[in-house]
């Protein structure tokens, strides 16, 4: 197995980078990492049923 | 100033972690400052108080609500905005991370003790998405799934719960969960929110929803097609539900249940945007 031999410098610029790459693909969005993971769309349609629409008339 | 890497045994170890740190404190303090939902100092629990859009694709659900809506979007950070109707804060963009992952509309739940209420959830059933967390300006906020799957935040709002008052044309109208038993989901939000449950008939139709005295919050419905996942599903309001579904394919996004007279005399929409979130565009004339 090779050794890795780097100067602390190089060490340093290659965290530096890797910290970068890391930051530009990270949104640092609240919840981007949030993973719900059900789907609205349907593949057979939807049916109407009488209760859709009543909520904002109570 | 010239040994090996491999020479410390330390730096293996510690450059993950180290890299870890790094991007979790530069998460930590770029994330948004968003302005306080109010100033009331009231605490609503259990009533829906906000609503984030997580999406993979901000850019077109920006276009697609922009041009729905009229709403206006100012950027927070990288990856999340903060929308307005009319001039008035109305929603939040926020970017999923991976490309791949699935719009939804996160409605939020007003709760007085986040990190109690995610324990009482995970007791009662739920699932925690995301753990309890500050969010700045606006308080502290967790991810979790009902016991039937349906997703939502619970939300302590910095500064008080907005007051109760008249929905806008082109904001929220109304919040529910579509399931698939809704009888069996009211004992979960009662017991996290402390609401009552109550029933009305409505045009002959026996409506299960939770209240805060006289107030109703939010109702459960049977799920209106057996494929479609249990799910929370808000409501806007729209000056026309016909002219508004007519617009939604032509922005990229889909009409899943269009205006007809058999459904509150085509007042009412289900739609999807462009990525797939759902909602319902609703006419209201009190």
């Amino acid at each position: 197995m090779r050794r890795l031999s780097l100067d602390p410098r190089q060490l340093l610029l290659r965290i530096v980078l890797a910290v970068s790459l890391l930051l530009s693909l990270a949104s640092c969005s609240p919840y981007g990492s949030l993973s719900i993971g059900t789907s609205f769309n349907l593949g057979g349609g939807m049916y109407v049923t009488p209760s859709i629409g009543v909520g904002g008339f109570l | 100033m010239s040994r090996s890497v491999r020479s410390n045994p330390a730096f293996p170890r510690l450059l993950l972690p180290a890299l870890a740190a790094c991007l979790l404190a530069a998460c930590s303090t770029t994330l948004p400052t968003l302005p306080p939902l109010s100033d009331s100092g009231i605490e609503h629990p259990g009533k829906i108080v906000w609503h984030d859009l997580v999406t993979p694709d901000p850019s077109r659900a920006k276009a697609f609500y922009g041009a729905l809506l009229g709403w206006t979007f100012e950027q927070l950070s990288d990856g999340y905005w903060l929308a307005r109707n009319d001039g008035i804060a109305v929603a939040g963009i926020a970017a999923l991370n991976s490309s791949q992952g699935l719009a939804h509309w996160l409605a939020h739940m007003s709760v007085p003790d986040v990190d109690a209420a995610t324990d009482l959830a995970r007791s009662e059933g739920g699932e925690i998405l995301l753990k309890p967390f500050e969010l700045p300006g606006r308080g502290r906020v967790a991810v979790i799934r009902d016991p039937q799957g349906a997703a939502f935040a619970l939300l302590r709002t910095r500064g008080g719960d907005p007051v109760d008052g008249e929905p806008l044309l082109n904001g929220w109208l109304w919040n529910e969960i579509w399931t698939r038993a809704p009888d069996q989901g009211v004992p979960f939000y009662r017991t996290l929110t402390g609401l009552r449950s109550d029933r009305r008939q409505v045009d002959g139709i026996d409506y299960r929803y939770l209240a805060e005295g006289e107030s109703p919050r939010f109702g459960l419905i049977d799920k209106p097609g057996p494929e479609l996942a249990n799910s929370w599903v808000s409501y806007i309001r729209v000056d026309d539900a016909r002219v508004a579904a007519a617009t939604v394919p032509a922005l990229g996004g889909k009409v899943l249940l269009g205006p007809r007279p058999a459904l509150r005399d085509s007042t009412v929409a289900v739609i999807t945007d462009p990525n797939g979130a759902g909602l319902v565009l609703q006419e209201w004339n009190p």
